[in-house]
């Protein structure tokens, strides 16, 4: 299947209500944490999980670039550069906000992942709307 | 980088979308080039200066040539 440009309008159409969905959900409750949790085990864990997905990644990447034609493969990356950077921004903001000490909860995973997402279907609007090289 | 690929396309009557399919890309990456919103591979500038018989350097203009 080849990644049109009506196809990504709709994909990321979807993926900016998934990411505003996972933004404004009630978060679940904390895994409960396990005392005896071996920190190096799980630092192994995170790592071996980080090479796995990382791979994983690359290979998916590769897909899209094989799949899409230049221009959405571009502005498909090019918005994901800013979703990266947004996530990373905004969670060093919300994380370390002095409204955490006036009862604003800490952000959740979710709510990560919903600020990710919805940051690329944004950037990706940004870039459709104002041209690649705005 | 601007281009004068809309002139091309002019000349030889063709719509968008008919150079699109010539290329094979999207409507609406040839409107993106021709808007300059977006500035084309390699692969695919040299796939339209082969399509209109032309120096890729006659059709999209080097704007900081000479810098």
């Amino acid at each position: 299947m080849r990644i049109s440009t009506r196809f990504a309008d709709t994909s990321f159409s979807v993926l900016a209500l998934a990411g505003a969905y996972l933004i404004f959900k009630e978060p679940s409750s904390a895994a409960l944490a396990i005392d005896n949790w071996n920190p190096w085990l799980e630092l192994g864990c995170a790592f071996i999980l980080t090479i796995i997905m990382a791979s994983y990644a690359v290979w998916g990447a590769r897909l899209d670039r094989r799949c899409a034609e230049d221009y959405v493969f571009q502005l498909i990356t090019n918005a994901a550069l800013i979703a990266v950077i947004t996530s990373l921004m905004s969670h060093a903001i919300w994380d370390m906000s002095f409204l955490n000490e006036r009862g604003l909860p800490k952000p959740t995973s979710g709510d990560m992942v919903g600020v990710m997402i919805l940051s690329w279907a944004m950037g990706y609007t940004f870039y459709r709307v104002r041209g690649l090289n705005a | 980088m601007k281009n004068n690929l809309k002139i091309l396309r002019a000349m030889r009557d063709w719509s968008q979308a008919e150079l699109a399919s010539h290329l094979d890309v999207s409507r609406q990456a040839i409107n993106a080039i021709e808007t300059g919103k977006y500035d084309p591979s390699l692969p695919l500038a040299f796939k339209i200066a082969r399509l209109f018989e032309q120096n890729i350097e006659d059709i999209f203009d080097d704007e900081f040539a000479g810098e």
